[in-house]
């Protein structure tokens, strides 16, 4: 076996992640890797943006490697850093570098999330280039044909967009991830958590109605994530009520008042 | 000729009762009731009303209108009313008028089931909204109805013996009005299909109470629990067999008003079910009133802001006389959005224009073509708006703050609503003075202030090496060394051979918002001098962004707003003389203070955003307006100005000097953190120290 392949294998997904798709998101992606351009998944937390980036890495055969963007993570983190191992001082790739250099998905999750001096890095690897400059080792690494970059980010937030370069910025093949249509959320609820179909419904319908309290004290509304661990909880027993309680609304928010709102809210649902 | 005692008591009570009266409400009533009762009975009414007058005229009025009948029920009038009063005090008119509609306590007694609109209004409000569709706002009414942008709400609801159960009737009932203009049951052409008949008010009962039967059905396949609420109610009204037979016939999810206004014949001689507890009023006048003027407003509005992205579109079309541009909409899936495209191109409309299209397509159920296209010569003409105030986008609004003068909203409390544009804010400067303010507090503190530059240096930002980390960005040289030499003398190497950098970075905003009203006079106004400047020097040590502004209104017009320090200029020099030059001026009006704030510090970019407010005792204002801002009411306005703050993102955060540790201030400062410091003269030995508590 080649090295790549044995450097990559704990990265590729073998069994295929239940995804459902919504529109021609599916081909839209495949179309992007194939011409080598990076991808921008904009879309609320908890909408499937991860769990679609897992499904096409399993479909195009390519390993993935996600990084879960935060405010503390370096350049380094990045792209790597010197390991000092037994007297010897040897380079270790960081997740980025090693999906330029052997090829696969590289996924930044939540990118606004990082400082914009740890991004700058991703400038020249999402334009023409595909370039990954390596400033500690002093060299610049070509991207491998197989390599991708995609990011994600929620606008709900702020605009990453503003920080990108124009020139940059358009080369992302921009992709919308919203919640699903009712139907499907259901259905997708039911997949995940086992619950049947009914109250899987009845928890889209309260979910709905929480999405209508977004910027009326609300940050966002219940996910399809948080609806799939609310019918986790009451497939395990939980009354809806409290189900609801635990899983999406002590998520949404500490306010008292919207609290006890939100309650009404799963009353009147369930 | 001697005037009758009817004339007098007439003069009398008017003069009482005056500021609650007005052309269509006059004291009339109240001395038909009295002159009907003994003269014992008016004298104690005679000694009662003054004083409720005097607390409020709104509460004397209604006193007039029901206590009268009860004068001779109880021997507990006195107590009772004292009760009243107390509500009044302590929770507002609304609670002390639900008080007064229960009678004494063994009349009917039945408050402690009572659930009250003004204790519920905000849980309705948000349930409301989170229901969709436009905006609505809940008001007390008489009777329940809505105008299709109102829900008019009894003030308090006793349907059942149990308070929980009212709770849940009066989200029926929110749930229901909703429901008439969301579905549909008002429309432009209403009055010709009543026309039709012989009478049309009979047919608008009628009508009216068809469609309680449809958006009943509706809400029960859309809000199962509230529908296990409506059922027992349900089940047990009364109905002829042509109703059921209408009831269930509309009750599918395919009937739609149509269907209701042709059941309307059939019925129209039949005994009609009663209403139900969460049923509107028979009212549609209100509705179709608001619906003309809003259809109006809404066209206007629509087709100058499509004028306007016309105009904003990149590059600018030349104008091409022979081309028309081609505007289309398609709804999307949740029915109440639209798309709007452009010549085949998608447009990426405001949110007000969704907001709009939102609202037509509920009164309408589509976009008509006038709103789309071109009219006459003038094209997609920008017309002149009258800007609503307080909304802070519109033309007059803007130009308005570029002069230094800021519209903001009010709470009321009393309507759980909005004041729109009611207050004035005006940028006012401070005489400086000459008093070297700095440094006399620096003297004067010296102990304190050495132990603020000590700590807060260690607090400063910048970045910094963590050395010997197991991970890190680069080589620790020195641990390397050690680690090397470790080997060399047959030791394990160390592991931790890196350094990190480790950024800490303050990226902090505060705004400290100072009490000028004239109660700071003397003492307190020279010890929140004193921390303003060991305040402001210690946020000079620590390098945190600030900004100082004080505060003093009299009336909701002239509320004044002093730049001390602002966020822009940082060393400016003149700031010493400000705070020496801050003096006590008038009243507290809290909420529009801490509105501008808010509106300033979101300006910041910054990862915390801190607002601090340093004041003594009650938010209170003088005003003309019935009641004032004090009491219940400035407590709620400014308690919503925190909540509208923490929920823009902004930690705020309230010092208070007051000794009497007064029960309101977990209601008023509930939002946010705060502190109570009882004596004044521990503020500036405080404040650095609280500072720093919150800040890391
Ligand atoms: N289209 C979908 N197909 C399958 N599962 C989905 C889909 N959308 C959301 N989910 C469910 O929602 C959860 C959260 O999605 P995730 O991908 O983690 O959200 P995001 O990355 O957008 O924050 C997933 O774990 C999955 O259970
Ligand atoms: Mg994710």
């Amino acid at each position: 076996m080649p090295a790549d392949t044995v450097t990559m294998e704990p990265y590729r997904i073998l069994d295929e992640p239940y995804f459902e798709p919504l529109g021609n998101e599916i081909d839209l992606f495949a179309a992007a890797c194939e011409h080598r351009l990076p991808i921008l998944l904009k879309g609320p937390t908890g909408c499937g943006k991860s769990r679609f980036v897992e499904h096409m890495a399993w479909r195009l055969r390519r390993p993935l490697i996600t990084v879960s963007c935060h405010e503390d993570m370096t350049t380094s983190d990045l792209v790597g850093r010197y390991l000092v191992i037994g007297g010897e001082t040897l380079w270790q790739d960081g997740p980025l570098t090693l999906a330029v250099r052997h090829g696969g998905i590289c996924y930044l999750d939540e990118i606004v999330e990082a400082r914009k001096d740890t991004t700058v890095v991703i400038h020249p690897l999402a334009d023409d280039r595909r370039m990954l400059p390596m400033e500690k080792r002093g060299t610049v690494l070509r991207a491998a044909p197989e390599f991708c970059l995609v990011i994600s980010y929620n606008p709900g937030y702020q605009s990453l967009l503003k920080d990108l370069k124009q020139s940059t910025r358009q080369r992302f093949v921009a992709m919308e991830f919203d919640y699903p249509p009712a139907r499907q959320e259901a259905w997708i609820i039911h997949k995940e958590s086992g619950l049947d179909q009914e109250r899987a419904a009845a928890l889209v319908q309260f979910a709905q109605l929480t999405r209508n309290l977004k910027g009326n004290g609300l940050e966002e509304g219940a996910s399809t994530r948080l609806l799939v661990h609310a019918g986790r909880l009451m497939l395990a027993g939980l009354s809806p009520t409290a189900a609801c309680a635990a899983a999406i609304t002590q998520a949404l928010t500490d306010d008292a008042e919207m609290i006890a709102a939100i309650r009404a809210l799963s009353d009147s649902i369930f | 000729m001697q005037p009758s005692p009817e004339d007098v008591l007439e003069e009398h009570l008017e003069e009482m009762l005056q500021a609650a009266l007005s052309s269509r409400r006059t004291v009339l009533p109240i001395v038909q009731i009295l002159s009907r009762c003994s003269p014992a009975q008016q004298q104690k009414m005679l000694h009662w009303l003054p004083i409720l007058a005097r607390i409020n005229p709104e509460l004397a009025f209604q006193c007039g209108m029901r206590v009268p009948p009860l004068l001779d029920q109880g021997p507990d009038l006195d107590g009772w009313l004292g009760m009243v009063i107390d509500r009044y005090d302590r929770d507002g008119l609304q609670q002390a008028l639900a008080l007064l509609r229960d009678g004494p306590p063994g009349g009917s007694g039945r408050s402690a089931e009572t659930a009250f609109l003004a204790e519920m209004s905000g849980l309705l409000h948000t349930f409301v909204t989170a229901l969709g569709g436009r905006p609505l706002q809940l008001a007390e009414g008489e009777q329940p109805y809505t105008d299709t942008e109102t829900l008019f709400l009894p003030a308090a609801l006793t349907l059942t013996g149990q308070r929980q159960e009212n709770g849940r009737l009066y989200h029926s009932l929110v749930a229901h009005l909703w429901g008439l203009g969301r579905f549909g049951t008002f429309f432009p052409q209403l009055p010709q299909w009543l026309a039709r008949h012989p009478d049309p008010e009979r047919a608008a009962g009628c009508y009216l109470a068809l469609e309680a039967y449809r958006v009943d059905a509706i809400l029960g396949r859309l809000l199962p629990g509230l529908a296990r609420v409506m059922a027992p109610w349900q089940a047990a009204r009364p109905a002829s067999a042509a109703w059921q037979q209408a009831a269930r016939a509309l009750a599918a999810p395919s009937a739609s008003r149509e269907e209701s206004g042709a059941w309307i014949e059939r019925l129209y001689d039949e005994p009609r079910p009663p209403p139900l507890p969460f049923h509107s009023a028979p009212l549609y006048r209100p509705a179709l009133l608001a619906l003309q003027n809003r259809l109006e407003r809404e066209k206007t509005r629509f087709r100058t802001i499509v004028g306007q992205m016309l105009w904003q579109r990149e590059p600018i079309p030349l104008p091409d006389p022979g081309h028309e541009p081609h505007l289309e909409w398609r709804p999307l899936a949740d029915g109440l959005t639209v798309e709007l495209s452009l010549d085949g191109q998608p447009l990426l409309p405001p949110q007000e224009l969704h907001n709009l299209s939102r609202s037509i397509l509920q009164d309408l159920g589509h976009i008509p073509p006038e709103y789309l296209t071109a009219s006459g010569a003038g094209g997609y003409a920008v017309h002149a708006q009258t800007a609503p105030a307080g909304s802070p986008h519109t033309p007059a609004a803007e130009a308005a703050s570029a002069s230094g003068i800021h519209l903001y909203d009010e709470w009321d409390f009393h309507r759980a609503d909005y004041r729109k544009g009611w207050c004035v804010l005006k940028e006012c400067s401070i005489q400086p003075s000459t008093e070297p303010i700095v440094a006399a507090t620096l003297e004067k503190y010296g102990g304190v202030w050495q132990v603020i530059q000590r700590s807060f240096a260690l607090l400063r930002g910048g970045d910094a090496w963590l050395r010997r980390q197991a991970q890190g960005d680069e080589l620790d040289m020195e641990a390397l060394v050690q680690a090397l030499v470790d080997t060399r003398i047959g030791l394990e190497m160390g592991e931790r051979l890196y350094r990190r950098r480790q950024r800490y970075e303050r990226d902090v905003a505060t705004l400290l918002l100072v009490d000028m009203s004239g109660s700071t006079k003397g003492w307190i106004m020279r010890a929140i001098q004193e921390s303003v400047v060991l305040l402001c020097k210690a946020l000079q040590v620590l390098g945190d962004r600030h900004a100082v502004y004080g505060f003093s209104s009299r009336t909701r017009k002239h509320c004044e707003w002093y730049a001390i320090q602002s966020f822009e200029h940082p060393d400016d020099p003149a700031v010493e003389g400000r705070i020496a030059g801050i003096l006590p001026m008038e009243y507290t009006r809290m909420g529009v203070f801490i509105r501008h704030a808010t509106t300033l510090l979101n300006r910041q970019e910054a990862k915390t955003r801190l607002l601090i407010t340093l004041s003594d005792g009650k938010p209170e204002d003088y005003d003309g307006f019935y009641d004032g801002y004090r009491g219940q009411y400035a407590i709620e306005d400014t308690r919503k100005a925190l909540i509208e703050a923490r929920r823009s993102g902004i930690h705020p955060f309230c010092i208070t000097i007051d000794s009497e540790a007064r029960d309101y201030l977990p209601r008023l400062y509930g939002p946010a953190r705060f502190v109570v410091l009882d004596d004044v003269r521990q503020l500036p030995v405080k404040i650095a120290d609280i500072y720093r508590r919150l800040t890391t």
